[in-house]
This record gives structure tokens, sequence and C-alpha cells, in this order.
């Protein structure tokens, strides 16, 4: 018998490469059957029902899944619980070490906010390709250099990027970069090596690597290896990561040659690139992975002699009893004689691949591929080796004419690259997860066509921690099931981690024949199938001598940045093993904790991210938000104030109609239809609203705001805000109090009455103090509030005395009867959120000053009317995105319950848009209490709000946090890429109209309005300046 | 043994961690002559072990070990010819804040406008080199006396500006091991193969002109220096600003 767990846990992420090892070690657990720890993307499910585990409902590729099949209960349960905390390990913010001082910090979500946290660096990004783009434009925004590690980016994005780089003295390396040397530190598949006079641009990744060891074995030490992505040298992107990085290593006094090794470019970006090159001071060599080109092996040998150092004998080892001694020729084939049959070569590397395929098809003929020469000789990895084209004699260069059909007899030669995005999706690399290769590696020792396995082994950083544990016993059983020969060429530094002596001593044991170069190791399989006794030739030296001497010369475009001065710092987002290696060689590493955006939007994020207004108006609109201050300048009734005729009627949130308003909206509207005397009573209100006889509009459209339900009718009295450098206004009604109260929806005769009331003595007063007493500034207030345990939406209590505190003495001394004075006095001062319509017109004033600024982001507005939540944004002018709104969680009062609240209401959210309320939490621990959470709570939300904007607000600052500002401007594409939703703190009222409150609680916006706010921005979106070049 | 925001000496171990992260000072060994020092010092009786690829040491903590893993490049001064403009702009600044040798000496009373005249001279002339290593060589208090500073800086310079200071270096390189202290012997060692503090390539690198740059930036450049250290850095200054303008008249009298 066994039992089965199967979940799909939300808001749950962890790379690939994590989830991977933790299903691994699952599954070595006791009593565990199978186990399945992954994202649930497609690939993913089917893998699920392949295991006999039924897909959960609704699973997405934002939920973790992680299924467990064990023999008992107990297994059961001690596995998920295993996971669990497997799974629980989150980085901490900064370095291991950094626990002094203040409280830890949550690690940042992105590579901003890291940037933000722990100062500039260089971005090291291996989050899936389709969602690089927003890591690396943050990188390039704070003025950081660019590793991205990830492929599958689309090649438009990257040559967007290039492009801003380029303009900004940066360099992005990569995508699909996969090798660099910064700073001594070897990042990606790397090695750590001794510093040293030799600069390296790799468009080519494992080649590179190749030339790394070989220059490691020479004794020639390494200044820096800078990737630039496998198509960076194609005609679409034109090299121009290429110039960056010769550029910076020209202008590093530290680098003496240049070797830059890719497989052959564009052959106009060939030319370029050789002008380029020719017009720096610092000599540089090409090592072209091509046909006619010396091999890599060479090209060092080359490099070697121009830095005045010997060439060594590439280390080899041979199988025991080995014919030969270490340095001399290769040796024969395991049964002591050449053996006639096809070539087969299984490899990690693509350039290793395409090098040995260049060797092998001058001496053998064609080579089959899924990365072949020559398109023609296209073979799907999957599929079985054809024989060789039959038409001809194959020469390297020319068409083969009657390529034959993939069949049966599989005779020809092949070699597969297993580091191909077709064999990628979904699974490691085959330099970390080397099992498809195993496997193929026994079917190919299983074919009797086969007589040589040709494969690649490459060790350092990133690489797999003991290949040779795991191919020794494959290439031990391979020549035992088949007797094939097995030659390996084994790509690694002295100091890598895996032991580059042990791993070719147990490859050796195993049988192998192993080599350091792999130009040698591919003529080795060679001689072994023709049975000729070729030397592995170097190849021919061209002239070029490393930089000495004073040199003056043209040091073509400016530098890249400080890439290569400064001791290096990686904010790593995506594999946390690639940060790992990183800490491990005594780099400055911070680890962004990140996780994939809101379910689509990454093709939205591309166009607004890449605007090339978007950095100009944020900060234009972040500028004037926090210019704006707001002064009590007058009250005066709606009619005079807005021109607000009998019949119409403001309201909270986007607009809405009376047949799909919310109870406490009608219940609002009905008691200010009979308070204005248009009816008689609640009920007539509401056949009359029915029948359309009222004009709803909502307040915000009107330059007001209103709490809960908002709703501003002709004769209600309305504070004034007013900007003094600007002079525009804002208006909300005054505050009745809280309980049975109009904006909740109550309209029984006792709140009626105290609006007339209100609207008969408060409003004439407050106007005659206001006037006497001259401007109030509300701005002022806000900022020691804020100081004072209110966050000015759920507590304004500290706001209400001083204002009260501001405006008393004018109010005595008004000339209106003292009894009136006295009332309004206790009804202010008893009335704690009194403060709070002066709060919200002060926020509506600043984030007004930010409307209507094409191109950014940042939302203006958040607002809901009972039914609908809805955000306006500054780049999208007036347009609502809205839905559904969600009911708020926390406390309630008497008897009600969570079924008496209405769904989230009021323009009160205009606090949480301004960085006050929910964004204040920290501010107000005594309102956490309120809203069911404790201190470090409220502390928490604050920081987390940090995550989504993009200012910290000068005046609003927390003492709990050392006085730190607090988060302001929140920006729709940090929300997208985040998941984090603002958060809000609000009342609630009861659903049925009538009713008041119920409650109070937190509140977030439906999701679901940012990706529609980022689809309108990517609409309205100005193409990225790129250079068009015309190479297609 | 430096954090990562410190000013990298070229001999440094340096940690992944800043000075926020990790202080330093919590791991020192208090020293009677050198309270503000970091680390204990040869003199205190600290048991203070260095080799096998670590150092290490007890501190009031507990034992610390500081293990190397990688190398890092020091910064090497950018190849060059001396921009007269730049040169006098830096001059300017240094004078501007009263720094010339005799402002110098009221820090270091064994520096003034002799020696540095000395020094200037020392370019390819041996009996010059001798005498001016001869005089500056541990001159000042400090682990890192001003003398060797100035010293350190023409070093920098000379490599930069394409100045013959091979017989400086010789000199150096006979009488530093007595004449200084070990670290600062350490520091001219590496001065000797072009290495140096990024603040002093950051300085030949705007004397050089490599780059337009404007005498803001020039300024910004020469401030930097001269606040590493006590002294060091305005020392290291008017050494580097010394080989310039050697390098200067030295091109300036062949076109004559």
């Amino acid at each position: 018998m066994s039992a089965e767990h199967v979940e799909a846990r939300a808001g749950a992420y962890a790379d690939s490469v994590t989830l991977m090892r933790v299903s691994a070690d699952v599954q070595r657990a006791d009593g565990v059957q199978a186990a399945l720890i992954a994202m649930a993307t497609e690939l993913n499910l089917d893998l699920l029902q392949a295991m006999g585990f039924a897909a959960p409902p609704d699973a997405g590729p934002n939920h973790l899944l992680i299924a467990v099949r064990a023999s008992d209960d107990t297994a059961l349960s001690n596995a998920v619980a295993a996971v669990s905390t497997a799974l629980s390990a989150r980085p901490a913010a900064g370095h291991s070490f950094a626990n002094h001082g203040a409280e830890q910090a949550p690690a940042p979500r992105t590579t901003a906010a890291a940037v933000r946290a722990s100062g500039p660096g260089l971005a090291l990004i291996s989050v899936p390709g389709r969602y690089a783009f927003g890591e690396a434009m943050d990188a390039l925004d704070a003025g950081c250099d660019v590793m991205i590690f990830s492929d599958n980016m689309p090649v438009e994005q990257e040559i967007m990027l290039k492009e801003i780089a380029t303009q900004r003295d940066l360099i992005v390396m990569g995508p699909d970069c996969g090798t660099a040397i910064v700073g001594g530190v070897g990042l990606g598949f790397s090695h750590t090596l001794a510093a040293g006079p030799v600069g390296l641009v790799a468009a080519s990744g494992t080649g590179a690597q190749q030339v790394l060891c070989l220059l490691d074995c020479a004794g020639a030490g390494v200044s820096a290896a800078l990737g630039v992505g496998g198509r960076d040298l194609s005609a679409a992107v034109g090299g121009r990561s290429a110039r960056a990085a010769l550029a910076a290593l020209d202008a590093d006094p530290g680098t003496e040659l240049i070797i830059v090794v890719s497989k052959p470019p564009a052959a106009d970006v060939a030319t370029e690139l050789r002008e380029f090159a020719a017009g720096l001071a610092t000599p540089v060599q090409f090592a072209l992975v091509a046909p006619g080109e010396p091999d890599l092996t060479a090209a060092t040998e080359t490099a070697v002699r121009a830095l005045g150092l010997a060439v060594p004998p590439w280390p080899r080892w041979l199988p025991q009893p080995a014919p030969e001694s270490l340095a001399d020729g290769p040796g024969r084939g395991d049964r002591g004689t050449p053996a006639a049959g096809a070539l087969r070569g299984l490899f990690a590397g693509g350039t290793l691949c395409d090098e040995a395929m260049v060797i092998a098809s001058d001496r053998l003929g064609p080579i089959w591929s899924n990365i072949p020469l020559r398109p023609e000789l296209r073979l799907s990895p999957r599929a079985p080796v054809p024989a060789a084209p039959v038409v001809g004699t194959p020469v390297v260069g020319t068409p083969v004419v009657g390529a034959t059909v993939p069949g049966p007899t599989a005779t020809g030669h092949a070699m597969i690259d297993f580091g191909d995005d077709e064999l990628t999706a979904g699974r490691a690399h085959p330099m970390i997860d080397q099992s498809l290769r195993l496997e193929r590696l026994a079917a190919e020792a299983a074919d009797p066509a086969v007589s040589v396995v040709l494969l690649d082994v490459v060790l350092g950083h990133g690489a797999h921690p003991d290949p040779a544990a795991e191919l020794g016993p494959a290439i031990a059983a391979a020549r035992a099931s088949g007797g094939v020969a097995v030659v390996v060429s084994l790509i690694g530094a002295t100091s890598d981690p895996q032991g580059r002596d042990r791993q070719a001593a147990a490859l050796q044991a195993a049988g192998a024949h192993v080599f350091a170069s792999n130009a040698a190791a591919a003529r080795f399989a060679c001689d072994l199938i023709e049975g000729g006794n070729d030397h592995p030739a170097s190849g021919g030296s061209r002239g070029v001598s490393p930089r000495g001497g004073v040199s003056g010369g043209s040091r073509g475009v400016s530098p890249v940045g400080d890439l290569l001065r400064r001791e290096p710092h990686i904010i790593s987002s995506g594999l946390r093993l690639l940060a790992e290696a990183a800490e491990r060689q005594a780099a400055r590493v911070t680890q962004v904790d990140w996780a994939p955006p809101m379910a689509g939007v990454e093709y939205d994020l591309v166009p607004v991210l890449s605007d090339p207004r978007r950095n100009a108006a944020n900060a234009l609109a972040a500028a004037r938000m926090l210019a704006a201050r707001a002064l009590l300048v007058d009250v005066v009734p709606a009619r005079t104030a807005l021109d607000l005729q009998p019949g119409e009627f403001l309201h909270a949130g986007p607009p809405v109609s009376w047949d799909r308003a919310a109870g406490p909206l009608r219940g609002a509207l009905m008691g200010a239809a009979v308070f204005e005397g248009i009816a008689d009573s609640p009920e007539a209100a509401a056949e009359f609203a029915g029948r359309g006889a009222f004009a709803l509009a909502p307040c915000h459209s009107r330059r007001a705001v209103g709490p809960m339900a908002g709703v501003i009718s002709p004769s209600m009295w309305l504070f004034v805000l007013e900007d003094p450098a600007t002079g525009q206004r804002t208006y909300c009604s005054l505050n009745e109090g809280l309980g049975k109260v109009l904006r909740y929806g109550a309209f029984s005769p006792d709140v009626l009455d105290r609006l007339t009331w209100m609207s008969r003595v408060l409003g004439p007063l407050l106007a005659a103090a206001v006037r006497k007493h001259g401007p109030v500034d509300v701005t002022a207030i806000l900022a020691q509030m804020v100081q004072m345990g209110d966050e000015a939406h759920n507590r304004n209590r500290s706001g209400t005395l001083m204002l009260l505190r501001d405006l008393l003495p004018s109010m005595v001394e008004s000339g209106i009867a003292s009894g009136d004075v006295a009332r309004a006095a206790a009804f202010i001062g008893g009335n704690d959120h009194f403060f709070l319509n002066l709060a919200m017109p002060a926020c509506k004033l600043a984030l007004d000053a930010a409307r209507d600024i094409p191109g950014s982001t940042m939302v203006v507005a958040m607002a809901r009317n009972g039914t609908d939540f809805g955000i306006q944004v500054s780049g999208t002018g007036q347009e609502w995105f809205t839905a559904p709104a969600l009911t708020p969680q926390g406390l309630f009062l008497g008897g009600y319950g969570p079924d008496d609240a209405s769904p989230d209401i009021g323009d009160s959210a205009i606090t949480e848009t301004a960085g006050l309320g929910g964004f204040a939490m920290a501010a107000a621990p005594a309102i956490a209490a309120l809203v069911g959470g404790t201190a470090a709570d409220a502390i928490a939300t604050t920081r987390r709000m940090y995550e989504i904007t993009m200012a910290e607000h000068p005046l609003y600052r927390v003492p709990a946090l050392e006085f730190r500002g607090t988060p302001v401007g929140i920006d729709v594409t940090l929300v997208a890429r985040t998941g984090i939703l603002p958060q809000i703190n609000t009342g609630m009222a009861g659903k049925v109209a009538g009713t008041g409150q119920v409650g109070a609680g937190l509140v977030t916006p439906p999701p679901e309005v940012f990706p529609a706010a980022l689809r309108a921005l990517a609409k309205a979106a100005r193409p990225s300046e790129t250079k068009s070049e015309e190479c297609h | 043994v430096l954090a990562h925001d410190a000013v990298r000496l070229p001999c440094g171990l340096m940690l992944p961690t800043t000075s926020a992260e990790l202080p330093l000072s919590s791991l020192a060994v208090p020293s009677l002559d050198e309270p503000s020092l970091a680390l204990p010092s040869p003199d205190t009786s600290a048991e203070f072990l260095v080799g096998d690829g670590a150092v290490s040491w007890t501190s009031p903590a507990g034992p610390v070990v500081v293990r190397a893993v990688r190398e890092w490049a020091p910064a090497r001064p950018g190849r060059g010819e001396v921009a007269a403009s730049a040169l006098a702009a830096a001059r300017t600044r240094l004078n501007g804040a009263g720094l010339n040798g005799a402002a110098l000496a009221g820090a270091d009373p064994g520096i003034d406008s002799q020696l540095l005249a000395g020094l200037a001279a020392a370019a390819g002339d041996r009996e010059a080199s001798v005498a001016a290593a001869a005089c500056l060589l541990g001159n000042g208090p400090g682990l890192t006396p001003s003398g060797d500073d100035v010293l350190a800086g023409f070093l920098a310079g000379a490599a930069a500006f394409g100045l013959d200071a091979s017989e400086l270096r010789e000199a150096i390189a006979v009488l530093a091991p007595a004449g200084t202290t070990a670290l600062s012997a350490a520091l001219l060692w590496h001065a000797a193969r072009g290495e140096c503090i990024d603040e002093v390539a950051a300085v030949a690198a705007v004397l050089s002109g490599h780059r337009r740059i404007g005498a803001e930036q020039i300024g910004r450049a020469v401030s930097r220096l001269r606040s590493v250290g006590h002294t060091s850095g305005a020392a290291l200054a008017l050494g580097l600003v010394t080989a310039a303008e050697s390098a200067l008249l030295a091109t300036t009298g062949r076109a004559a």
C-alpha cells in the first residue's frame, strides 16, 4: 500500500536547480517511492501525470507542485515536511555575516531593490529568459553592468538592452552568457584563475573555458573574461557588446593581450570588429571556431608564445596500461587496434562540439548534428543517426547534395550538443544534469555501428560537483557492453572545486582517453577511427605581440563603467547555485529573492520598461508629487466649490451606475437625497435613483475625494485645499465621525440630523475660523502625525488634535455663539477620524500634480465604489483600470462578522497611493493591533511596499525605520513584476444599505488591475530608440 | 586585511564584507601605538600567523582566520602622456588646498620642497635616485611614512607617464627592506611593479587626459586621493604630480 500527497502551492517559488536538488533529496528519503517538486509548468504537469499522479486543478506556472508517493503515511508526512523545510531556506539580505546592528531587512525582490539596498554592482541574471528583461533594465537604470546567464531571450530584447547599455556606457554580457571572469571571480560556468595579462572577449562560453583552462595550464594569468552571448556577433546584434568589451579591456592597464573567442561571426560584423580591434592600443587575437581557422588550442598556443611563455605539453591521461608515455602521440583503440566505425560525439559545450565537428569533418567526412556545420546535416537530437551522405565525397565548404533520409541503418558520424535550447527546456544544463547524456552514452555503446564515443567534461564553478562519479561508471559500462572506445576532453583549471586531476584519474580509471585539449581529443578520436597516426597539430601562429611600453595610441569608444576597476559586487537574480559559487570565491554577493511576475505580463513589460520616456517621466512625476504642499484655505458648500446642482451626486471610486452600486453607496445616496430634500424618504430616493433621476459621477472626476461611499451633494460643506506653488485645488467633505454615518451607508434620522447640523453650524464655523486664522498647513501636520503614531488613514488622532489646536482660537473669536463653538470643538476632538478628510485631499493634491505625464508608470489614484476597485496611472490619463473589489479582512464591531461586510469602498486609498495609510503602517503600531496584526507585521508591511514604489517621502519619516521616508509612488511595473500588492488599511461598511460601519481591516487591490494598466501603458509606449541595422 | 569598502592597498587581503557588515575593529587586537589601527601591529604580543594561504589571529571575540581564495589585480595607472592643462589644474588644486612641499612639512617635518625637487631629478639619474630614496625612505611617522608615500606616488606616475624610474626602483629595492616598515616596503614593492591604489590610478588617468576631463572632475579625483589616510593621500598626490611634472618637462625639453 502506498500513500500520496499532491499539492499546488500558490505564491511559492524556487529556481529549477534548487527544486531538482530538493526532489533528489526527497526521492532518497526512506520510504519514498516517487517525488516531483517543481513549478507547475505544462512540461512538469505532463511529467507529473507520467509519474502516475493526478494533476491538481487550477495549477499554473506560478504554483509550486509538491507530489510525493511513499510506502506509508509516516514516510509521506516526513517527506512533505522535509520539502517544506528545504524550501523555506530563503536568502537573507546582504551577506551572511551581515547580522550586525539593525534588524535584518527582507531580501530584495528585484534587482532595482537590491541595488538600492546594497549599492551598485554587476547584475548576474539567471531567471528564465522571458523574464530577464526587467531585471536587466533595472540594472541599466541603476548604472550597473549586466551579465545575462539566461537563454531564450528574444533577440529584439537583446538588441534593445545592448543599445541602451551603449548609450549609458555600460555593458550587457549575454543573454546566454555562460562564462565570465571579473575581478578574478569566475561567474556562471567558470574558473578561478591567477591574475595576469590576458583579457578574453567570449561569444562562446565553453570555447572561452577551453582557452582559459589552457592558459591556466601554461601559467598565463587572466585580467578578465567578458562573455557577450552567442548571438552578439550575429548580423542582427552587430557585435555591440563585443565592442564594449574590447574597449573596456583596452582601457584596462592590466590587460596586455586580448583574445576574442567566437564561432564565426557574420561577415560584416567580423570586418567591422576587426577594424575596431585594429584601432585599439592593445593587440587583439581572434580565436574563431570555423573551418580553415586554427583550433582553440592552436590559437591559445599563439597567445602563450606572444606573451613570451613556453607552450607546455597539454595534459592527457590515457587508460592504463597506456601503450605510450604521457607526452607522446595518441594511443590505439581500446582493443589495441584502430576501430573502423562511427564516431559519436555527446557534448555539453556547443563550441566544443563545433570544434570537434570542424576537426572530424575534415578527417572523416560529414557529421550529422543538432547544431550542424551545414544546414543539410541537421539531425534531430532524438532521431537515429542516418548513414553518411551517399553522393560524392563531401568536402568541407561545399554543399552536399542528396543527403540521405534518416534510416534504421545508423552508420553515420554524429555529434549532439546537449546544451542546445531544444534539449535544455525544462531541465538544467548538461554541465549540471548529465542524465540525458548518460542515457545516450549507453544507447550509443549498444549500437554495433559505433566504435568511438567522444565526450566533453567541463569542470569549474557552476558545473556538476563530481561529474566523473556519474560518468566513470557509465563509461566503464559502455565499454563493457559494446566495446566502444571513449575519448574525453576534460576542460578544467587546476584550482577547480571538482579537482581536475582527480576527475581525470577517475575517468582514466574507467578506461577513457582523457585530454585537456578538446582539439587533441577530437583528433585522437579520428585517429582511432581512421587507424591513422596523425599527431595533434598545432595551428599556424600569427604575429601578435602583447602590449608593452608606452602606447599613447587612440583608444576607441569610451570604456565601460567601472566593471574592471572595482572589486566585484555581484547582484544575483535566479539560480542560487551561481550566487553560491561567487560567494565561495569571496565575492560580495547580494541575492535577489526573485519570483515570476504576475501571469502574462512579461510581454507588456518589455515595451513599457524600454520606453525611452519612462525614467524621466517617473522622475518628473515623483518630483512633482513630493514637491506638492497642501494648505487648507477655505470651507465652502459643494454647490459653490464644485458648481454641483440639485440631483447631482459625487461618489467614491471609479464610475458606477445605480443598478451596479453596492449597498453602502446606495444607502448614502438615499440618505443624501433626503438630506437635499429631493426625496421624502430613503425608499422614495431609491425609486428615483432606479429611474435614473440622479446624475452620478466619481469624486475624482471633480478634483474631489470622499471616504467610504464618498457621497457629496450640493449642500454639503467641503474643505478646500490648495497648493500655494501651483494654485491647484482639491476638495473633500467634512468627516461625520464613526459608527452609523452616511459614508458607511446609514441614513437613519440621527444621521440626517447630524448632516444638517454640519451644514448649518459646523461648515460656516470652520469657514469663519479658517478665514480668520489663515491657511492651515496640512502637509506639515501630516509630517508630524507620522511621528506621532498616525498613518493618516485609519488613525488620525494626533492630526485631528493638531488641527483643533490650530483652529480653536479662531473658532472662539469667530463671533459665533459659544454653545455652537463648544459643540463643534467637542465634535471634532471626539472624532479621531476628523483629520482623514484633510489627509485625503492633501494626498490627492500631491498625486494630481503627478498626473498626465506620458510614459510614467506611477499610480495616481486607487479608489473603490463598493463594486469595483479602480486605479488611474499618470501615463494613461483619465482611464480607470477596474476589477471587482475585494472584501477586507480584519476585526468586526459588536456582533457583525465577515458575512456582513461590503466589498472594499472609498477614495481613502488615496492615502496609500501617496505613501500613507498601509504604506506608513510602521509608523502606527497601534493601528496594526486594530487590524489584527503585530507591530512587527506593521514594520514588515511598510518594508514590503518599498519593493513596489519609486521614491521615499522626504517629509513622512518613520521613527521605527530610523526615520526612513515612507515608500511612495506605486510603480505599475514593479507591482506586475513582484506580484506584491499595495497594502490598504480600511474601514468596513455593512453590505446592506443603511447598516453603517461593521469593522476595520486590511485589503489589497484586485491583482488584475495592474496587468490591465500595464497593457494600456504598453500600447501607449514609445518604441526604444534602437538604431535599426539592415541585416536581414 | 581589508573590508570590501576599504582603500584597496595592493598588498591587502580583501573581505567580501563591508566595514558596516563586519567591522574589522571588532576583531582587532588593541595596540598602544596605533589606537586607530584595525589590526594588531607587530609590536603587540598577540599571536599572529601568516602563511598557508591564510592570516589568523586571536581577537577579543575569538580566533579569526582569513583564508585567501582568489587573486585580485591591484589597480595600475593607464599609460599616456601628461596633459599640461590637466596637470596645471591638479597642481592648482593641491596649492589651493595649501598643499605643497612646505605645507606637508607641517604634518611631516621631514618632507620639504627641496626633497621633492631632488626626487624630480631622479628620473634616469642613478646618483639622484639613490639620494632621493635615501632621504625619503622611512621619512615620517606611522606605518606608511610620508616619504614612502611620496616615492610610491612618484613610481606610479613614472609608470603612467613613461618616466625612466629604473634607477629609483633599484635604489628603493635595495634600501627599503631595512629602511622602512614592512608594510611600507611591501607597498613600495607593488609600486615598483606599477601597482597602486585605485585613487592614485584615477588621478593618473585624469592627468594623462585619456579622456577629455574638466577641471571639476580633476578636482574631484585629487580630493578623493587626498582623503586617503591621514597624510598618505596627500603625499601620494605630491609624488604623482612631481612625476607628472618631470615627465612633462622631459617632453617639452625634447621638443625645445
